[in-house]
């Protein structure tokens, strides 16, 4: 009889796609047979990414064995296939005598296990090393060998090569039976494999890689009978900003239950706590818990006291595949040759997998009598990321491939030309998750809120289908819920393409160009209004540049009217405000450059040089030369990793900026019953346009006892249309392993803001919109060297909307979170236009320097060495420290932040100062007050307002005259509850 | 509908909005932010005869609480209005009350809808009406800012008009 393959992976884990392409070296044909519609849907996908030394399995074991040779091929083998690995180190830390005894021994393991380097040092020594380790630290093990890595990376580029040499996948292939075939030594010798979804394949042989079903599958064919109990790991990750936090991998002494919850850094620059050890029956994907996660943060505290909730942008948990014996059960049982086992595969699994792969494929070959073949191609050509090329690099690729030059997710700096050759690459991905895992595409800080519906144009055009039917996960995990019936004929005819050949400086003669006085960045609300008044204000060259194809950033999807009204004394919608304020800078001849993103601001590096905004388009890589550049980069949606909600990670929650552009500005509706939570206007907005276009919308959920939208917005929002407002609850659940079908909502305290145990109620959904805060969106500004203040998140700025690095303004929501788009604006105007006097007061002065200097006057456009004599209105100069930057004023009681955090005392003193601020809990009558507090710390008040009720969710201005400024060490904020 | 009425429920908005709740004449007006528990639906727009109304201006975003008093069906006083806009809204919200209404529609050969607007507030109860006269309407590219797209939307004698520009 004649074989469909000779082997049969089943399991497309790190195990079977690492087998996969060991196998692939031989003349032998070979088909993955993977259950879920992408590789690594298991425990792979959500495990710790630690590649062990091999200290702590006990010697004599196959995991002892495999751990310490998997360690030393995966350098190797990320090599060959161009996957992360880093070789970050580890402690293993002790707390006790009894803990320091414990490392001894793992110190005795690791030399019986032939593992180099490893030794024990004092806890001040640790400290020392990783600053962030708790006082409590007695001791620690030293393993400099320890690595990290990507375990999805692991998997998916040994699958890729795989695949590139032959091997052939199907996914959605859950295998069901297993039955022996033929006569052991005959020819017809082998087994059936059937698939759930009917399909057979007749193989020679069976490598059982099937992670925590590897039992069943082995107990159809061997009377040997395994049994995996699941245990259940949850994890907390980190924002990239706590990485820092800690270099190496910190473990906490092991105990029967697997290694305790450690806390490490990822390849992917953010920082990870957990796992979690729990035992169940279940086998099919986990959820998180909500004691899970409260259990990991405190555990991780003992190693990491600043452990907390906070940065937290996601949580996920994963199942370990733990067998009976403790150890990995790997090969064939003797009853049932031909069908081999890589069973059982808990930690140290990932580690080892390379080096049992390497072994089962030699064990396969050799009963096969395969050949290794000639041709076999152990590198895969794998596309360096966009993200991690050098300037040189990048103007290549988009030299090559246009597409490379169209940033889609903003936050990890991935490519629209990433994007399409992942969907047509050797293993086409199938899912966004899958996408996601490839491209890091949606993986950044907004969690794909802005470029999720990009992504869904894109996948619908490349794979040609309807954006209904392009999945999050699994099947049925559709992402939206209908489209018009020309979607996809639309996507792929294409959109035209805005911003080419607007006269950018090309990388190669950026030196020839003289520098611009204001580079704008960011074509928002705030933006546009700064690129017009840089204009008004005397600034000769403005360039406003703008990632999209078109100006005003999230107000092209704010299609509802209440816009304008103190911008233009008229109630506008989002678009008509962004269409006079695109016809005021038009008129005053800034020039725009949109579908041009910003990577990143080299700062001047010495006193005259202008800084360099280094940017891209589908043009190529530009160094735009300016003298001043005012950031309104805006903000992201906080999403869904921020809230902490436990449970499954189903599609169909949205942010509603997300769910606003799906609806606005590509026509589809996201679901058919909406659960809203949070109650800020964007949430408001969204259920009324979600009852509009014929959704249900079940209710709006506010966290606290207040609600955080406007007034205006609760009446013309729900009111009119009876949706309910529940103040004081949260979501703490998700439920759905596809779609969501319903959300858990508890209680919350209002002192504490934190649910109420055991109050949670079931609300049937299929879909979550998220209204809940906006984050400052500041990575340029970091690029630059930008101070940033904590509690507004954006720069610290003085009363000229300048940063500590001088020539860097900021304005809008970059700056802070604003109520409205006119205020946003307003900042705009003021910021634009310091910018504009910061570039021609400098230049003035150059001049004046170097006319006294006998230089004569500089041409106009370039600024001599001289420049730096030309004191503090010298452009280009070095970040400035807090005491140059003027009087501070800081935020009293009551008082959460105020913006500026200076006064420079460069502005004229008949300019009143507008202090904005806001309070930092709701307060009755509230008494506002500004004080000058001299250098005795003598307080007098300059300016006062009083008003019937404070409330966070309202910004707040007070203005001074700065004749009472005389004689003032600080300024201070305050607010009182008034009788 | 049960379970969406326990104590901290606020179908009103109490703390935020009084909005169109209606009271006896000479009763106090609504407290500011007294923790609403007795979310009243929102009352008809025709007031009976010497009732007072306590409303949210909707016009900007200040949301002004306004007291309007109605006798015989016709209006005796507004106060608390915070500009003329205000005063304007509060007689129209306490007799006939109003809504511009904003929607997006698809246009053949272009991915991205067209977003239109009531170029003057409609009549609130005839909203639904409206937005579905809105999804019918069969504008062509190209479309001009502020374009008329349709002069009288479900009989309302208001205008509908683009609020962006769809070139060809």
């Amino acid at each position: 009889m004649g074989f469909d393959y000779d082997v049969a992976v089943v399991g497309a884990g790190v195990a079977g796609c690492c087998c996969a392409r060991e196998l692939a070296r031989y003349d032998l044909a070979t088909v993955v047979l993977e259950a879920g519609l992408d590789i690594a849907c298991g425990a792979t996908r959500a495990n710790s990414g630690i590649v062990h030394a091999g200290y702590d399995p006990t010697p004599g074991t196959l995991k002892a064995r495999y751990n310490v040779e998997g360690a030393r091929l995966m350098p190797e083998w990320a090599h060959e296939l161009g996957f992360s690995y880093v070789r970050n180190g580890a402690y293993v830390v002790a707390f006790s005598e009894d803990d320091a005894c414990t490392i001894g021994e793992l110190a005795d393991r690791a030399r019986a296990n032939g593992v180099a380097g490893v030794s024990v040092i004092t806890g001040a020594e640790a400290r020392a090393a990783e600053p962030s380790l708790s006082d409590e630290v007695v001791a620690a093990l030293d393993v400099p060998m320890s690595a990290i890595c990507d375990p999805y990376g692991v998997a998916f580029a040994a699958a890729e090569n795989a695949a590139e040499n032959g091997v052939a996948f199907r996914f959605g292939a859950r295998v069901a039976t297993v039955e022996k075939r033929g006569e052991e030594g005959k020819a017809d010798v082998g087994f059936r494999v059937t698939c759930e979804d009917g399909s057979v394949f007749t193989v020679r042989t069976v490598v059982n890689a099937a992670g925590v079903f590897a039992d069943e599958l082995n107990n159809q064919v061997s009377a040997h009978t395994l049994r995996i109990v699941p245990r259940r790991g949850e994890y907390c990750l980190y924002d990239t900003n706590r990485a820092s936090a800690f270099k190496r991998t910190i473990f906490q002494p092991p105990t029967d239950a697997g290694k305790g919850v450690l806390v490490s850094p990822t390849v992917h620059g953010n920082l990870f706590c957990g796992p979690t050890s729990v035992p169940q029956q279940d086998k099919s994907a986990p959820d998180t818990t909500e004691e899970g996660l409260a259990y990991v943060i405190e555990q991780a505290k003992r190693t990491w006291p600043e452990a907390s909730g906070r940065d937290v942008i996601t949580n996920f948990a994963g199942l370990r595949a733990s067998g009976e014996s403790g150890d990995f059960v790997i090969g064939q049982p003797d009853d049932a040759p031909g069908f081999f086992n890589i069973a059982c595969l808990e930690s140290p699994g990932l580690t080892s997998a390379p080096a049992i792969a390497v072994d089962i494929a030699g064990q396969v070959a050799a009963r096969l009598g395969a050949q290794k073949r000639a041709d076999f191609n152990p590198h895969r050509a794998a596309l360096k990321p966009f993200a991690q090329m050098s300037d040189e690099e990048r103007a290549e690729s988009v030299r090559r491939d246009p597409a490379m030059g169209r940033l889609v997710c903003r936050c990890r700096n991935v490519t629209e030309g990433e994007l399409v050759s992942a969907l047509h690459g050797p293993l086409p991905p199938l899912t966004l998750d899958a996408l996601k895992w490839r491209t890091g595409a949606t993986m950044g800080r907004c969690h794909g809120g802005f470029c999720t519906p990009e992504i869904l144009k894109i996948a619908s055009r490349e794979l040609d289908i309807e954006p209904t039917a392009f999945v999050k996960s699994r099947a049925g995990s559709y992402l939206i819920a209908s489209a018009r019936p020309d979607y996809r004929a639309l996507v792929s005819e294409g959109e035209p393409v805005a911003g080419a050949g607007v006269g950018a400086t090309a990388h190669a003669d950026a030196a020839v160009t003289a520098p611009y006085d204001v580079v704008v960045v960011g074509g928002g609300a705030a933006g546009m209004a700064a690129a017009t008044r840089a204009r008004v204000a005397g600034a000769e060259r403005v360039v406003l540049i703008d990632r999209e194809a078109h100006l005003g950033g999230i107000m092209k999807q704010c299609i509802h009217n209440g816009f304008g009204l103190s911008r233009f004394g008229q109630e506008l919608t989002g678009p008509q405000f962004v269409w006079k304020e695109q016809r005021a800078l038009d008129l005053r001849g800034a020039k725009v450059r949109a579908g041009m993103s910003v990577l990143r601001i080299d700062a001047a590096a010495h006193p005259g040089e202008p800084h360099t905004v280094v940017c891209v388009d589908d043009t190529g890589l530009h160094l735009v030369r300016t003298w001043a550049v005012v950031l309104a980069t805006g903000s992201r949606e906080r999403g869904a990793g921020a809230i902490g909600m436990a449970g499954s990670r189903p599609s169909g929650v949205f942010t509603a900026g997300e769910a606003q552009n799906l609806m606005n500005l590509q026509g589809c509706l996201p679901g058919t019953r909406a659960v809203v939570l949070g109650s800020g206007d964007i949430g408001l907005i969204m259920a009324r346009r979600m009852t509009l276009a014929g959704m249900q919308v079940e209710g709006v959920y506010e966290l606290m006892p207040t609600p955080s939208g406007l007034k205006r917005n609760i009446v013309q929002c729900l009111q009119d249309f009876d949706i309910p407002l529940h103040l004081s609850r949260t979501v703490v659940r998700l439920e759905g392993e596809r779609r969501l079908e319903a959300v858990w909502i508890a209680h919350v305290d209002p002192a504490t803001h934190r649910p109420i145990p055991d109050t949670a109620v079931r609300v049937p959904c299929d879909t979550l919109v998220l209204s809940v805060g906006l984050l400052p969106e500041n990575e340029v500004a970091k690029s630059a060297g930008v101070e940033l203040d904590r509690l507004t998140g954006g720069p610290v700025v003085d009363d000229r909307f300048e940063t500590n690095v001088p020539g860097v303004f900021s304005c809008g929501n970059a700056l802070h979170i604003h109520d409205l788009a006119d205020y946003a604006a307003a900042e705009g105007d003021e910021a634009g236009s310091a910018a504009a006097q910061y570039v021609v007061a400098a230049k003035a002065a150059t001049r004046a320097s170097a006319a006294k200097a006998g230089v004569g006057a500089a041409p106009a456009g370039s600024v001599p060495e001289t420049a730096a004599a030309a004191g503090a209105a010298s452009l280009g100069a070095e970040a400035k420290p807090d005491s140059d930057r003027g009087v501070p004023i800081v935020a009293g009681e009551g008082i959460r932040y105020t913006v500026p955090q200076f006064v420079s005392f460069a502005e004229p003193s008949e300019r009143s100062l507008s202090i904005a601020f806001r309070v930092s809990r709701a307060i009755e009558r509230p008494r506002f007050s500004v004080e000058v507090v001299d250098e005795e710390g003598n307080a007098t008040e300059v300016s006062a307002r009083s008003g019937v009720v404070a409330v966070p969710a309202e910004m707040r201005h007070l203005r001074v005259d700065r004749t009472d400024l005389g004689n003032c060490a600080t300024l201070r904020v305050s607010v009182k509850e008034g009788k | 509908m049960a379970e969406r009425t326990s104590e901290a429920d606020l179908r009103i908005g109490a703390s935020a909005a009084d909005a169109v709740k209606t009271r006896r004449a000479g009763d106090r007006p609504a407290a500011g932010a007294a923790a609403g528990s007795d979310g009243a639906p929102a009352v008809g727009i025709a007031a009976a005869s010497g009732e007072t109304k306590q409303l949210t201006c909707i016009t900007c975003p200040k949301g002004c609480s306004i007291t309007v008093a109605v006798e015989d069906g016709a209006i005796a006083s507004v106060e608390g209005a915070g500009c003329r806009r205000g005063e304007k809204y509060a007689r129209a919200e306490a007799t006939n009350p109003q809504r511009t209404v904003t929607a997006s529609l698809c246009v053949p050969g272009c991915l991205e809808p067209l977003s239109v607007r009531t170029a003057e507030p409609v009549p609130k109860a005839r909203m639904a009406d409206v937005v579905r006269a809105i999804s019918q309407l069969t504008p062509q590219l190209p479309i001009e800012m502020d374009q008329v797209v349709c002069p009288d939307i479900a009989g309302t004698g208001v205008a509908v008009v683009a609020t962006k520009r769809l070139p060809a």
